[in-house]
């Protein structure tokens, strides 16, 4: 208690307030803008902290990091392309409720599930951080590899009705997920003359490719249309208290599931993103209606993003281990400010962490208000005839992708996913399985490599730990369990026609 | 209709080709160093190998399954002009000034797609220099 009168004392003074208000609102923009995301924002803003004290630097990083969260989900829903990678599975159902006239409402269910997830999650980080870590320390490398299996056995719930379609979109994924070095051998593979490659394909350059170029080149067939849904979306329907009520239990599941995965070292809320997507539409009573305009599938994993800022910060400010790619740079800026990330923060630097929690709880309520101010700032965008847009579009995703490394080189690769995304799409190739299982490729891989090199050799590894075991059990279960009902079906149709 | 079966078997085919590709380059990748460890061809052949099996798969039911929605190749060719565009405006940026090159590029573009002259001007005048301003000078990002 007396520790967070500390972190009170901290952040109410002008400085701490100021800092979390700048680093909400660039934050919102950071994330709204695709191509930027929180790793790169924050990593810009590093060199503007050195001269502030280290609990102000990291409430404004960590703001920004907060707002980016949510801005991420801005863009996918207006325009379809994912601000941030954790917003890619909003995009599922945002941008088909923007097309039907009803983006008010998702922006106002995004934003209300940012807050109570955000929140939830900063309550959890200050209340749960020992005991979880010490369940998260049991994941060894057999464990992780069968989580990657975990979450690719969602892409068959990601393909809608073109499982196929969908599955091999999920094998595009996991094959661009081995183009780079080896992580074990170190053999560059699939690199061709292109060391750039060495790396591996950034993430961000398909993401911008498949989303964001391809949503343009679509875009550009429909012409200069304005789209009146467009102009509709925002003025009719909005989301209201009691509706927002009744999806409390959306936003919690989101935020528990958001914050678990969060604090995993690896994990990220772009996974976090996804399992609760997928979580809440196994929930729902209408699955069906899910991926076409579903709003609990824009509060689930909206909520599980920003629950998974508090998740991610837990392994940082207890182990040191970075939760996320964000909270990677955040310790870097740690070091930066000649902290030592890890247990001894608590005791060396109490202002800078309880400073932290508090200040997480200020900034989400921050969030709300700004984000509620600049909503007709996105009425404007939304009125934008297709032509805008799409060169907009290119010039934003050209720009955001060179920024990444400083290299032509990601900009023409992000061309090249850019126009074969166009074409899947008209081909009805699902996008989300690509994502998801690009993410969890590399996850699988160095996973399975570790796993390996422990046993000398034997799967066996994978079947004697329990976590693991259950881990796969559950893969096995979700990859079964759609099929279930098919067969009972089938099999009551044979009763059926045996007993007549 | 069948534009969109025939579509199919070709994007099929491609991506069974390049399967078999990958099977093929994997085999030249080293065997593996570490005791255990899968080596860097295991994986990459087992999702190749999935991926061609599944590409077959795809061609089959476009030939014999039930028939897919339709496929529509209206504005196509303003999608096209836009791509090549965009590779053209990629290949000089190296060459050009962001502005200098940008700014027509977004007048042509923008009118392109259908929008009125004077709407291309401020999209010309305003777009490029907002990028500019926020990625160049803003967030200080070297552009080539």
């Amino acid at each position: 208690m007396q520790e967070l009168l500390l972190g009170i004392e901290t952040v109410f003074t002008w400085q701490g307030i100021l800092a979390i208000f700048v680093g909400t609102a660039l934050g919102i923009l950071v994330g709204a803008l695709p191509g930027l995301g929180p790793s790169l924002g924050v990593a810009l803003l590093i060199p503007a902290t050195f001269s502030l004290p280290p609990s102000v630097s990291f409430n404004l990083l960590v703001s920004l990091y907060i707002a980016a969260e949510y801005g991420g989900s801005i863009s996918a829903i207006l325009i379809g392309t994912p601000g941030t990678a954790a917003a890619t599975a909003t995009v599922v159902d945002g941008y088909p409720m923007n097309r039907k006239g009803q983006g008010a409402m998702a922006l106002q269910a995004s934003l209300t599930a940012s807050t109570i997830g955000g929140i939830i999650g900063a309550i959890s980080l200050i209340v749960f951080s020992q005991p979880l870590i010490a369940f998260v320390l049991k994941f060894g490398a057999p464990e992780y590899f069968a989580l990657g299996l975990l979450g690719l056995t969602l892409i068959a719930s990601l393909s809608g009705d073109t499982i196929l379609k969908g599955l091999i979109a999920g094998l595009i994924g996991l094959l661009l997920a081995v183009v780079g070095v080896d992580p074990v051998s170190g053999s560059p593979r699939f690199t061709g003359p292109f060391f750039e490659l060495y790396e591996g394909i950034p993430f961000l350059v398909v993401l911008i490719g498949v989303f964001a170029l391809a949503e343009a080149f679509t875009l550009a067939e429909r012409g200069n249309n304005t789209s009146d849904k467009a102009e509709k979306s925002m003025s009719s329907g909005s989301l209201g208290i009691g509706p927002a009520l009744a999806m409390f239990p959306t936003f919690l599941r989101g935020s528990v599931i958001g914050t678990v995965v969060g604090a995993i070292p690896g994990a990220g809320a772009n996974i976090a993103g996804w399992l609760a997507y997928v979580q809440e539409r196994r929930w729902s009573k209408e699955p069906e209606t899910f991926g076409q305009g579903q709003i609990r599938g824009v509060a689930a994993p909206e909520a599980a993003n920003s629950a998974s800022v508090g998740g991610s910060l837990m392994p940082l400010l207890t182990l040191g281990l970075p939760g996320s790619p964000t909270t990677a740079v955040l310790i870097g800026a740690l070091i930066i400010h000649g902290l030592q990330p890890g247990p001894r923060l608590f005791s060396q630097n109490p202002d800078v962490v309880y400073g932290l929690f508090v200040g997480m709880l200020v900034a989400f309520p921050m969030l709300f208000v700004l984000a509620i101010a600049a909503m007709p700032l996105w009425r404007r965008v939304l009125a934008l005839p297709n032509s805008y847009l799409a060169v907009g579009i290119i010039l934003l995703s050209l720009v955001g992708t060179y920024s990444f490394r400083n290299l032509m080189f990601d900009v023409w690769l992000a061309i090249g996913f850019g126009i074969g995304g166009y074409f899947l799409k008209k081909l009805r190739f699902p996008m989300a399985p690509l994502v998801l299982a690009m993410v969890l490729g590399a996850i699988v891989e160095s996973n399975y490599a570790r796993a390996l090199i422990m046993s000398q050799g034997s799967h066996g590894i994978f079947f004697e730990r329990a976590l693991s075991v259950s881990l796969i059990g559950f893969a096995i279960l979700a990859l079964v369990w759609p099929v279930v009902p098919y067969f009972m079906k089938k099999i009551r149709q044979n009763r059926q026609e045996t007993a007549m | 209709m069948a534009l969109m079966r025939y579509g199919t078997i070709l994007a099929a085919l491609v991506m069974g080709i390049v399967a078999i590709v990958m099977i093929v380059v994997a085999g030249g990748f080293p065997a593996p160093s570490t005791l255990g460890a899968p080596g860097p061809a295991r994986l990459p052949t087992i999702y190749a190998t999935l991926l061609a099996v599944l590409a077959g798969a795809l061609i089959l039911r476009s030939l014999f399954g039930a028939p897919e929605p339709g496929l529509s190749l209206k504005g196509s060719g303003r999608a096209m002009a836009l791509t090549a565009g965009t590779a053209v405006c990629v290949y000089l940026w190296s060459m050009l000034d962001f502005l200098v090159l940008f700014i027509p590029a977004t007048l042509i573009g923008v009118r392109l797609l259908g929008a009125g002259w004077i709407g291309a001007f401020i999209a010309a005048a305003l777009m490029p220099a907002a990028v500019y301003g926020l990625f160049h000078l803003l967030l200080d990002v070297p552009f080539p």
